[in-house]
């Protein structure tokens, strides 16, 4: 496995162009501040020893105004390469997350929630922004520029270079020094950070809860001291960080004080060396003191943009480790085609599935088949197995053990679109999204036409008697909460309505709904069903005695089997809960 | 500008930080001003001296090379603190930032979260004081030293010649507040809508992920990824065009910066050729005004921010400001002398439903220690009638009244011991169950959690668990099963036990047997008090003293629930079906 360093530098393919034009730029940038250095000193040498008038040297203020304006020029195109290589990385990181989120399924997501795998793909990726927009192509820059000085000032004076050549690379070598502390320190700091906002989030979400027990003013003492946290935290990464920023600081004025008492004193004759025998005159003084705080500036930028790199780093740890988990979701290879042209006839033989951490298989051995167009219910208590064995059929979780046969072709998988094309599927909690009705209960699908759309509402008793002012242009809210519990529940039947698929899926269809409301749906239910294979979960025995067939199951088996009449005849466990009694459960 | 002074009077407490901070800023920039224009002076000076060989060993350099390294330990100290306070300072910031943000929309709640979208909450909590915290260390901290700056250097340039302090403010002016005030009228809208764009994002993201299964089963995954794709990449256009604008300032930062130079010694050339002052000082100057730049570098990006800033500071002031939906009396009023509620000709309506209302006209009597159900479809206004006695809302007309008391006459705290809820929507929070039970009870022991976990039928559950108490709920008690989350909730309830019960539907989720148990045991608790109990359960139904069958937020019958079935046949209808 690679490590966070590699992933992000691999990175690099999807933006070598803008950071090479960058680096062009900033090296070209570069030269412009050696012409004008040389520009300066030639005319302070003119005007302080030769005594030019101004009128003399006008060709040399009009270079130094190009000059100028060339800078500019290229300031502004560098920057914009720089947001570009960025743009390019973001998008590219972005949409790999994106698509392996959707790969590894619910379960993956589920496990990893919600807060901070939206702040991952939002915050996180945005963190990657400055090392590739900055700090990449100043890596080369400040590389590129200072020898490109020093070169220049060799050639005018080795004392000279030779001073800016010893200083400035004790820089890179003390930042990295300084900047592989800061690193883990600045890891420690993003987690705080994360656990800092799923707190808040977990907060507000229950502000109301707070509020009724009266706690809700002593959590202000818990968000203080989470930020008291996360600021001693942050504090100590940057009294770190800044030691790299000082030390580029005293280079830079010790270099331009060394240099300036080197001339000075060369001037005063004290000294006399390193000019290569020549007369030092002021223009060649001036120039050396104008590039000596050029040769550290794009060190010191490099300096400024280093905590992009550590918040790079960071990301691409969190980012990295986040990507290599998703890909450990075994790759499936696809079932072959599924023979499914209008029914669908389930069988499952000894399927077993065991939960990581838990001692009790989640299913044990479970056999149970459903003929096509055959209702069956399945009833049990909590925790009996029934929201596995519905995950499993959903293709939401790896077969572990047995076998699934559909339509007379065993399977090992069912998590594939073709599969999900033929199911339709009730949840216990339907998550609706922000929009309108429409797109709640068509998702999107251009093929469903809006007659239809609104037949499905109908059937599932969506709006009776006009009760949604706007009909189906009605806006749902934020994950549906301008509906009731039980419109939410409709809105689900009606998908199911208009997806109108061969096997219908129905998790406790009624649970949570008032009596109106489970009235109207096990009417639009019976509707649903016909002509389908449906397979409901549910703890309500009034709405198991629907189904064709009830199945009960218990500790990851199905028990008993059979019609409503004929479970109470056996008079086991089926009877014993219709009845209440305490008998057969405890 | 004016949504900034909450802020910066945020910073109040932190003044000391934060003037440290600035001083130690203007102290870098003057060293660093003096550095560069002390050692142009030096040379030139020296250069002069040492074209005759008599006056240069009367050269006095002890004095500038001092200075020089004066100057050089100055910038380098100055800088490290400058750094490290202000960066203090705004972490304390961030700190009262967050405290006074909850300080605030903790009183509206829950009422505001039904206003606001819970994602858009959280991105605006996270994101904007993020933003906002960057007001003193990049906006405010590095004005005042470039205006502290522009004035020290402006004067002394001033005192040479008039003429080159205007041409040096002149250009200071153009690159320090011209320049980033036009980049940041023309950014204020892009800073608008990244923000906006970004809390798009988020919130699209955070249903797409929840609803992953939906999205799966229903073959919406692959169309939506794609949708927040867009609106990344839409997301992305805006900060290129931001960065434009941003890079646009540096450029003009850099021209301006060297054309006031340029002119500066254009100007003062034939001043010293004039002999107005000795002709090394050309050399001061150019260097001087050449370093003076230096402080307005980060102006641009200041003032780039400052829209966002804006922008953030803008919406957090729109939901720390909304009006209250109740205000509460400061001052406790008398105990009622009994827990009888009282509903007189009570009616309300949602602020965003437009007027259209959820109760109607309603009136209700419970007796002291006595308990009433409430029946209807759902929308027909009893979940709204809880909401109301707990004061989430006060009726827009009508009272509602506790042993003769006002409701709006309590104290907040009054009110609260009075009532536990047991309701679809209460939290769990992501902590231990342990810490999830002591919200009702702060200060209860083992004995009592164990007494309520047993009341609750919860007991053995935990007693299964490798570390009993101290397990995590999980986000929102996802590690917890339905039927486990709402004992948790009901064992919270029984720690806290006040005279009034509001019961919203406690048992949807649980299946026969657990409804049972879990219905017995409420019962058993409501002996000697008021209880309001929203149910259909049968088994409920035949135990509370009245029932009350609601309608479209009206009463259509009340009395028992055996003269109910007798008498009304739209009641017999809706509980009919149940009935074997």
């Amino acid at each position: 496995m690679s490590s966070p360093l590699v992933w992000l530098h691999a990175l690099r393919t999807q933006c070598r162009r803008p950071v090479l034009l960058s680096t062009v730029i900033a090296t070209a940038a570069g030269i412009c501040v050696i012409a004008q250095a040389a520009l300066f000193a030639h005319i302070l040498h003119s005007v302080v020893i030769v005594g030019s008038a101004r009128e003399l040297l006008f060709p040399y203020f009009a270079a130094l105004a190009a000059i100028l304006l060339l800078r500019a020029f290229l300031a502004w195109a560098r920057e914009i390469c720089g947001q570009r290589s960025s743009t390019l990385v973001r998008r590219f990181v972005r949409q790999k997350l994106l698509e392996q989120l959707t790969a590894a399924g619910p379960m993956a997501v589920e496990e990893k929630h919600t807060a901070p795998l939206a702040s991952s793909i939002i915050e996180r990726v945005e963190a990657l922004h400055g090392y590739f927009a900055h700090y990449l192509p100043q890596k080369t820059v400040a590389l590129s520029v200072p020898v490109l000085i020093i070169l220049t000032s060799f050639s005018v004076s080795w004392a000279v270079g030779l001073i800016f050549l010893i200083t400035a690379p004790l820089i890179p070598a003390m930042m990295i020094m300084i900047g592989q502390g800061a690193e883990s320190l600045s890891q420690k700091n993003f987690q705080l950070l994360s656990r800092m906002s799923a707190h808040f989030l977990d907060t507000l979400r229950g502000l109301a809860t707070l509020k009724l027990f009266m706690r809700s003013q002593e959590e202000t003492e818990r968000i203080a001291s989470s930020s008291r946290e996360y600021r001693k935290g942050t504090m100590a990464v940057l009294r770190v960080a800044f030691l790299s920023s000082a030390v580029l600081e005293f280079f830079t004025s010790v270099a331009i004080a060394v240099t300036a008492v080197f001339l000075g004193l060369s001037y005063l004759h004290y000294l006399d060396f390193g000019l290569y025998g020549n007369q030092l005159t002021l223009r060649t003084g001036l120039f050396l003191l104008l590039l000596a705080p050029e040769v550290y500036l794009p060190l010191r930028e490099l300096g400024t943009h280093f905590h992009a790199r550590a918040d790079a780093l960071g990301a691409a740890d969190e980012l990295h480790s986040l990507l290599s988990d998703l890909e450990k979701n075994p790759e499936r290879s696809p079932p072959p085609a599924m023979d499914i042209s209008r029914n669908v006839a389930l069988q499952l033989r000894h399927v077993s599935q065991h939960y990581a951490g838990r001692t009790i298989p989640a299913l044990n051995d479970l056999c149970l088949s459903v003929d096509a167009g055959e209702w069956l219910a399945i009833v049990g208590t909590s925790g009996a197995g029934k929201t596995t064995l519905l995950n499993l059929l959903l293709g939401f979780l790896p077969l572990q053990q047995g076998e699934i046969i559909i339509n007379g072709c065993s399977t090992i998988s069912l998590d594939s679109d073709d599969w999900h094309r033929h199911i339709a599927w009730v949840p216990q909690q339907p998550q609706l999204f922000f929009g309108s009705l429409t797109d709640n209960i068509g998702m999107g699908n251009t093929d469903i036409s809006s007659q239809h759309l609104k037949v499905a509402a109908e059937q599932a008793n969506l709006h009776p008697n006009g009760q949604l002012a706007h009909g189906l242009a009605t806006e749902v809210g934020e994950q549906g909460n301008r509906l009731s519990g039980g419109q939410i529940r409709r809105v689900a039947l009606a998908r199911a309505f208009a997806k109108d698929a061969p096997l219908l899926l129905l998790d406790e269809p009624t649970a949570g709904l008032d009596l109106e409301n489970e009235r109207l749906i096990m009417a639009s239910l019976e509707r649903l069903q016909k002509g389908k294979t449906v397979i409901m979960l549910t703890h309500r025995l009034d709405t198991a005695r629907l189904a064709d067939r009830i199945a009960v199951m218990a500790e990851g088996m199905i028990i008993e089997q059979g019609s409503h009449q004929q479970l109470l005849e056996q008079k086991g466990v089926y009877a014993g809960l219709v009845s209440g009694g305490t008998r057969v459960m405890s | 500008m004016k949504e900034l002074f909450p802020f910066i009077k945020l910073l109040h407490p932190h003044r000391v930080w934060a003037f440290w901070g600035v001083a130690a800023g203007i102290l870098t920039l003057l060293a660093s001003i003096g550095l560069l224009a002390v050692s142009g002076w030096f040379l030139s000076a020296s250069a002069v001296a040492g074209l005759s060989l008599a006056a240069a060993p009367l050269f006095n350099f002890h004095t500038p090379s001092a200075g020089l390294r004066g100057f050089a330990v100055l910038r380098t100290v100055a800088r490290y603190a400058e750094r490290v306070i202000s960066h203090e300072a705004t972490l304390r910031l961030l700190a009262s930032l967050r405290v006074w943000f909850y300080k605030k929309i903790e009183p509206q709640a829950p009422a505001s979260l039904y206003r606001h979208r819970s994602g858009d909450l959280l991105s605006r909590i996270v994101t904007d004081i993020d933003i906002l915290d960057s007001l003193f260390v990049r906006v405010l901290s590095p004005t005042i030293a470039a205006l502290v700056v522009a004035a020290a250097v402006g004067g002394l340039l001033w005192w040479l010649a008039p003429s080159l302090g205007l041409i040096f403010l002149f250009f200071f002016v153009l690159a320090g507040i011209v320049t980033p005030l036009l980049a940041c009228c023309i950014s204020r809208r892009i800073g608008a809508q990244i923000q906006k764009q970004q809390a798009v994002l988020r919130s699209n993201l955070m249903e797409d992920l929840q609803g992953l299964a939906d999205l799966t089963v229903y073959g919406a995954q692959h169309r939506h990824r794609y949708q927040r794709l867009a609106e990344s990449d839409r997301l992305l256009i805006l900060q290129e065009k931001m960065a434009m604008i941003s890079g646009g300032s540096t450029a003009l930062l850099t021209l301006f910066g060297g054309l006031a130079a340029l002119f500066a010694l254009y100007v003062a050339v034939p001043l010293a050729q004039s002999g107005y002052f000795s002709e090394p000082v050309l050399a001061l100057i150019a260097f001087g005004v050449l370093a003076a730049f230096e402080s307005i570098q980060p102006l641009p990006l200041a003032y780039q921010l400052l829209g966002t800033i804006q922008t953030a500071a803008e919406r957090l002031l729109e939901v720390s400001d909304a009006p209250l939906a109740v205000v509460f009396p400061a001052e406790p009023a008398s105990e009622p002398i009994d827990p009888a509620i009282g509903f007189h000709q009570v009616s309300f309506a949602y602020p965003e439903s437009g007027g259209n209302p959820a109760v109607k006209t309603v009136d209700l009597m419970i007796p002291a220690r006595s308990t009433m159900a409430l029946v209807g479809p759902s929308g027909s206004g009893k979940t709204t009638l809880a909401h109301l006695l707990t004061r989430f809302w006060d009726p827009d007309r009508g009272s509602i009244s506790v042993g003769d008391c006002d409701l709006r006459s309590f104290s907040e705290e009054q009110l609260r011991s009075m009532l536990t809820m047991v309701s679809q929507k209460d939290h769990i929070f992501n902590a231990t169950l342990r810490d999830n039970l002591l919200i009702a009870a702060p200060h209860a022991d083992l004995a009592q959690l164990h007494e309520a976990l047993e009341r609750a039928q919860l007991a053995e559950f935990v007693a299964t668990l490798p570390d009993g108490l101290d397990t995590w709920a999980g986000e929102s008690g996802s590690r917890l099963s339905g039927g486990e989350a709402r004992r948790l909730i009901l064992a919270r309830a029984l720690l806290k036990n006040a005279p009034i019960w509001i019961l919203d539907e406690p048992t949807e989720g649980l299946d026969n047997l657990t409804r049972r148990r879990f219905t017995e045991t409420i019962f058993a608790n409501l002996s000697g008090r008021s209880g309001l109990f929203i149910t259909h359960t049968p088994e409920a139904l035949v135990r509370v003293d009245q029932v009350c069958f609601l309608e479209n937020g009206g009463i259509v019958a009340c009395g028992s629930h055996e003269q109910l079935i007798a008498e009304n046949l739209r009641y017999r209808h809706f509980i009919g079906t149940r009935q074997a």
